[in-house]
Formats: C-alpha cells, structure tokens, sequence
C-alpha cells in the first residue's frame, strides 16, 4: 500500500477543515457552548457580587440597640442605675460569671446621666461616655486643652467640658449639686463646646463624686451596638443570657432588676435574607444550567448528526471503525465547544461579567457537559446500523 | 479463480412485527476479472447478499468466505479497508469535500501522507474521465454520472480487489449508465477485479459476465 504517515494521519487535520464548510451547524454548536459558558460567566459573576454584598453588609452595618425598660419604652427617660453601664462595659465580670466577655458582645456603649446643679445657677452637669452618648452634642465642636482629647470622658479624673461662653476662675470650675445631694467640688476644665447647649457642663461618666468615692447614680439614656454584625446571633445570645437584659415585651411586668434593650436589626436581618436568598437562586441555577447544557448540546448536536447517519455508514463501508468515527465526531465537537467556550468567555470579558478562577471552573464543567453531550451523540452516530442505512431498496 | 465465497448463507433479521428471512441458504462463488449481476425483484434479497459479501454484518447461518476465510473471524472493518469497495446507487460522496478528497478518502484512512494519497486519486479521476478542473468541486456540483465517476475513482484508489455495486446506475440517465458499466466491466477484464453488481436492470445484466438470479432468498438460477 505504499509509504504509511505515522499518528493520526490527515484525516484529523481534513475532519476540522470540514467544520469550516458547515457554517451553519458549526455556527451553531459553537454558540450553544459560548452561550453556556457566557451564561455559566454571568451566574457566576452574579453569585461574587452576591457574595460581596453580603460581606459588605455584614461589615458595614452597624447593629443599634436601645436600652428601654422591660416594656420597651421610655429610651430616653430611663430610671437605669449606672452599675449596668460597668455590666455592658465588662467591667461586672469579676462579680457575675454571666458578665463575662459581654465587651466582646457589644461596642460602642453611649451613656448620659443628667444631674441639675445649684451652681453655677441655671446649669445642668451631665456624665456622659463620650461624644455620641449625647445628640445635643452632634453638631458641637469641642476645643480640648492642650495634652486633652475625647478619651477623658472615659477616664475617672475630676474634669469637664464647658460651654464656650462660661466664665470660669482659671483652670478650674467650682459646682455644687441640687438638693438632696448637695455637695460642692471643683472640675479641671480641659475643654470648651461651641455650638452645643449653653447651660450644660460636661464630665466623664466614672467621675467619682468625692476624691476616691465614686457612687451608683440614675441615667436617662444608653444605647450600644453588637460589635460583630456576623455574630449577631451569638452577641444576642451573650446579652440575653444575662438576668439584667431582656427581650422587651409589652406584657412584662417591671421587677427592678432587668431592663428591656431593642435590637433593631430588622433592617439588617431583612436584607441579609434577601441577599442569601438570592444567592440560593443562583446556586441551585448553577447545576440546573448544567444539565440544562448538557441537554441542550445533546440535542444539537444529535439534530446535526442525525442528518451525518448516511455520512458515518459511508465511512464504516469504507473501512473507519466506529472508535474512529466515535473520536472524530468528539474531536469536532470539542474543537467547536472550545471554540465557543473562548468566544464565551471573551464575550463574558468584553461585557464586564469578568472571568474568575471560579467562572473558569464553571465555563469548564459547562464544556464538560456540552462534551457529554456530543460524546453520547457520538456513539449514536458510530452505533449505527451500516446495513440499514445504505440499504436503498427491500 | 474464485476469491469470495457464500456458503449455505443464511441471514434473519427481526422487525417490530416479524422475523424477516432475508436469505435462505445461498450459495455462490465470486472470481477476478468478471463482472457478475445479481438480479431479482424488490425484497429478493439481493441487497443483503451484497451487504453480507462486503462485510458490513456477518450471516446468521452458513459462511461468507474471502480467499478462504470467514468473514466472521475476521476484523471486517480492516479487511473491507484493504480490499472491499462498495459503490451505491445514490454515490454516498462526502457533500463536504471535492471531488478529489472524496477519491482521496480511503487513501487517508489507511494514513497515506496526504500529497501522495492526492496525487494517486487524482490519477483515478482522470481515468474514469474526471476533469482535473473538476477536482475542486464538491458533489453537488456535479451531476449524477460525474459523482457515480468519483464514486468509481474512490473504490480504484482503495486499490481493492473486490468492487460491489448496488445498483450503480439506478439514478442515472441512459447514456451515463452506459459509460458506469463499461468502467466496471474494464475494471473487471482489464485490472483483474472482481465486481459483483446488485441490479435490477436486465439489459445492464445482460452485459455482464455471469448473472445470478436471487428469488426469496434463494439462487434461483444462474446463466
């Protein structure tokens, strides 16, 4: 028979020159494979997004609560004993197991607590745990002397804040209580607040009244935020395992010791679900485009093979044998179904959906599935009966 | 010298309302350098016979035999590669490719290098009267004897020594159906093959060397 080429032959090389004169089917089971893997890209791309709007809110949101009392009311005129303040503080732990860790459950605890003073005249003396702990304040700026900053509110030294326009005798401010406390002491001024009220004078929330003798006192408001949104659940947990802090309820009965907090996290929780749900969606898309790929190139190609019946008996009267004509219908649809997967994947680019490690997982499986396909329409095309096929009368 | 055999060929085959006995228990014998007709009416079982000669299934009774061997324990897809060619009566060319890689086909299956594989159907062509500006040309810009030519020019370039033909000339015109059969019959006398032709044309089988008649499965006679 002459000189023999070693491999594969030409036949392979001729199989994909083929392609070439047969736009239309070509054309067509490359675009079923550019679709999947576009689509593939898109959900794909989709679920990051989902992803990161997800960890974008957990980190952004910042999950209020409210101290009410045991009905859920009265937030900003509580009766609220400063002790529980320490408690939410972490600073009771010492004293209550139940305590312990709770700073690691919340954040940002605000507190105010307003004493009337006798002087100076007409003035109000306000313990607060910062800046925020006082809403008349949010407009305000706060001019601290030099070696000062908001950090001293926290403190326990016998300092204060006073309006920018009280008169003071030097460094020092001299206050004196409203009956029944009654009692007089003088407050290091190491600031000034303009464009807050005239009439209040600032100090920190753990002053002691006396030297060294620090006492529990009312406060009118506190609030706090759970320190780790993605913990909520377990910082909720923390906070109401305690018998001090419980869920308000509008039929509970006031016994002194526990006070309601309003977490409002509705908003949150609200758009957490929507964020997972949609996510869900698309997880449960992903292998429902599989198999949705799988079928649809099945059915491709099946449609453009089953007209390559008489084709494929010519071949096996000719001598091919089926595991050849099986490979070179794969071979033609792995060409086209990489050919469409690159188109699918440029397009995915060109369109902004991206392509991840991820994606190019997916468009992958979604090529292996197109494969799948055309395998199975390959060994129906190689399976079949040459004798019937060729068979032209009887 | 008879190189292909049938004996006491039986073949059955079950449709979704019966069992069909094609053939009955043939028995023939097939030599080089003559051009045999098997002739019958529709569903005689002609076809089957020269399907079974050409290996494409195998007999549910009795043996075809090619220079004494069965076609049943042979690898059927590599002998019909090296030695059967089989000519039908619709040309089964590749609508995908031109004259010459249609000719050139089986000279690429047995992975010829393929400016050699070319050249020698090119040779081909010319001999059944192709054209060589012809060659380019896909089948469907052909007409029917040109295709049944390159179809011709495709079981010469396989180099086989057995021909098959079923129905060659059923769908050509009178004249082309003159110049078909005398290519096969100068394959038969000139080349030394052995050409069987499936036909239910009298006048063409008159022509040939020897003709079969195939009645129910049966030889029912031979002249």
């Amino acid at each position: 028979m002459g000189e023999k080429e070693r491999g594969l032959g030409y036949l392979p090389l001729l199989s994909l020159r083929v392609l070439l004169r047969r736009p239309g089917a070509s054309l067509l089971l490359a675009a079923v494979a550019a679709l999947g893997v576009y689509a593939g890209c898109g959900l794909h791309s989709l679920e990051v997004q989902q992803q990161r709007a997800i960890e974008d809110t957990m980190r952004n949101t910042v999950i209020h609560c409210t101290v009410t009392d045991v009905r859920g009311m009265n937030a900003d005129n509580l009766n609220l004993l400063s002790p529980y303040v320490e408690m939410l503080l972490g600073r009771k732990a010492e004293r209550d197991p139940s305590l312990a860790d709770m700073d690691k459950a919340v954040a940002n605890v605000n507190a105010k607590a307003d004493w009337e003073l006798a002087w100076p005249y007409e003035t109000t003396l306000c313990r607060l745990l910062s800046q925020a702990s006082d809403s008349r304040l949010d407009s305000a700026q706060i001019s601290f002397e030099p070696g000062w900053d908001e950090s001293a509110l926290m403190g326990g030294e016998m300092v204060c804040l006073i309006p920018e326009g009280m008169e003071t005798d030097g460094d020092y401010l001299d206050i004196v209580a409203a009956p029944p406390i009654d009692v007089s002491m003088s407050l290091r001024v190491v600031g000034r607040v303009s464009g807050g009220p005239e009439d209040v004078i600032y100090c920190p929330f753990f002053m002691p009244w006396e030297d060294g003798l620090g006492m529990a006192f009312s406060i009118q408001s506190c609030t706090f935020d759970i320190r780790d949104t993605a913990r909520l659940e377990e910082c909720k947990e923390k906070l109401f395992s305690t018998p001090f802090f419980v869920v308000p309820s509008v039929n509970a009965t006031p016994d002194g010791l526990a006070v309601g907090v309003l977490v409002h996290d509705e908003v949150y929780l609200k758009s957490l679900e929507e964020l997972r749900s949609n996510l869900d969606m698309l997880r449960l898309l992903q292998p429902l485009l599989l198999v949705l790929m799988g079928g649809i190139s099945f059915f491709a190609g099946y449609l453009v093979n089953r007209r390559r019946k008489r084709e494929f008996a010519a071949m096996r009267c000719l001598g091919m044998r089926r595991r050849a004509i099986f490979g070179q219908v794969l071979g033609e649809q792995l060409a086209l179904g990489l050919a469409g997967g690159l188109v699918g994947l440029c397009a995915a680019l060109a369109t902004g959906l991206g392509v991840r490690s991820g994606g190019l997982a997916f468009s992958g499986a979604v090529v292996g599935m197109f494969l799948l396909g055309a395998a199975v329409c390959a060994g129906v095309a190689a399976s079949g009966s040459v004798m019937k096929l060729m068979k032209t009368e009887e | 010298m008879a190189i292909l055999t049938a004996d006491h060929v039986e073949y059955t085959y079950q449709t979704k309302y019966q069992t069909v006995y094609a053939l009955r228990g043939v028995d023939c014998a097939f030599e080089t350098s003559q051009v045999t007709a098997i002739v019958g009416t529709s569903g005689s079982g002609k076809t089957t016979l020269l399907s079974l000669l050409a290996g494409l299934d195998v007999p549910t009774g009795g043996s075809i035999r090619f220079r004494g061997q069965s076609t049943a324990e042979m690898d059927r897809d590599a002998w019909r590669l090296e030695n059967v060619s089989v000519i039908y009566q619709n040309f089964n060319l590749f609508a995908h490719l031109t004259a010459l890689e249609n000719a050139a086909y089986p000279l690429y299956l047995q992975k010829r290098p393929k400016k050699q594989a070319e050249e020698e159907a090119a040779a081909q062509l010319a001999a059944v009267g192709i054209q060589p500006d012809q060659f380019g040309r896909y089948p469907r810009m052909l007409s029917g004897g040109e295709q049944q030519r390159v179809a011709i020019a495709r079981a010469l370039a396989a180099g086989s020594g057995l021909i098959l033909a079923d129905e060659p000339t059923g769908n050509l015109d009178e004249e082309n159906s003159r110049n078909i059969f005398a290519i096969l019959q100068d394959l038969a006398h000139e080349r030394g093959r052995c050409v069987v032709v499936v036909t239910h044309d009298m006048a063409l089988a008159e022509q040939t060397d020897r003709v079969l008649r195939i009645q129910d499965g049966r030889i029912a006679g031979e002249e």
